[in-house]
């Protein structure tokens, strides 16, 4: 599945549509990374913000080795969606494409649940 | 500073070779993540990270949960350059210093499957204006003060060097927040060259 093409470039979007996936890869970035660190110290994975991003009928196979992999391919498919200097192909990573053009109220909502003080 | 040159890079490595460098890309990113994962138990710190960039001037940023995560983001950035068979741009100094743990972990292994020539022209090819693996090697040795002060300043490791050649989105979303300022989504949050690159490279 290719993420950018010769004609279709990060560029082409419109200023409120870049804003909203800047927001989304800001704001999903950050939440899965807090799963991750949730998960390490015991969290279920049913409480992640991850688990609103994937298949529910799958939840007893999401473990913490999985999120932290998960969490790679959102950043891959981040950094590839962004890439000006190549077309690529998204390899396993649809789902983590997926998470960036889900919901963004909800992705909003999650992260904004755990602002730093003084952060966004 | 690139990866490689236009007559040189990691793409004329053996399989083996290759294999090396996406396995000690995957060791690496997994060591910043545990370190990521683990920063309640170490009380907000990040001693992986710490013990892995120069300590002169890291200082008191081992416990910056942002650099932590931006240097991860930086760190996939750079597994997925070192994956692509062209010759492809470090865009900072974060990248170079996350391009370095990778090729230390695989040097090893390339040592015993890449001619020696072939290693050194692809350790010259990472080039910069200012500092390159030789350099940068300097600073976690006896005289790292003195090769300190031609570092750019901390605040600016993460920044682009070129335009051109964007950071991880992430990073380059964060920068305001790392610098102590408001979050600013629109394309002036962005590296200035995101938003324009795409029209330079279909031109």
């Amino acid at each position: 599945m290719p993420i950018n093409s010769p004609r279709y470039r990060w560029s082409e979007l419109d200023g409120e549509q870049r804003a909203e996936l800047n927001q989304q890869i800001v704001d999903l970035t950050e939440a899965f990374l807090d799963d991750i660190t949730h998960l390490q110290a015991g969290q279920s994975f049913a409480e992640t913000t991850l688990v609103d991003y994937l298949p529910r009928q799958f939840l007893p196979y999401y473990n913490l080795a999985f999120a932290k992999r998960f969490l790679l391919a959102f950043l891959t498919v981040t950094w590839k969606l962004t890439d000006p200097e190549a077309v690529h192909n998204c390899a396993n990573q649809g789902r983590g494409a997926g998470a960036v053009r889900a919901d963004p109220g909800h992705a909003r909502r999650a992260a904004g649940q755990r602002r730093r003080p003084g952060g966004f | 500073m690139t990866i490689g040159t236009g007559s040189v890079s990691t793409a004329d490595f053996s399989l083996v070779g290759r294999t090396a460098l996406a396995e000690a890309c995957s060791i690496v990113t997994h060591r910043c993540l545990e370190d990521l994962a683990h920063v309640s138990a170490h009380m907000g710190e990040h001693p992986w990270l710490a013990s892995v960039l120069p300590s002169l001037v890291l200082g008191a940023n081992t416990a910056d949960e942002l650099m932590a995560r931006r240097f991860l983001a930086s760190l996939v950035a750079v597994g997925q350059k070192l994956m692509d068979p062209l010759p492809r741009h470090l865009a900072s100094l974060a990248e170079l210093f996350a391009f370095r743990l990778i090729w230390r972990e695989a040097l090893p292994r390339l040592a015993a499957s890449e001619p020696e020539a072939r290693l050194a022209a692809v350790s010259r090819g990472i080039t910069a204006e200012r500092v390159d693996l030789d350099r940068l090697q300097l600073l976690f040795g006896p005289d790292a003060e003195r090769w300190a002060a031609d570092l750019l300043p901390f605040e600016e490791w993460f920044e682009a060097d070129d335009e051109r050649y964007p950071v991880h989105p992430y990073v380059a979303l964060t920068e305001y927040l790392a610098r102590g300022g408001a979050f600013d989504v629109d394309d002036g949050g962005l590296d200035p060259g995101l938003a324009d690159a795409g029209d330079e490279a279909d031109a």
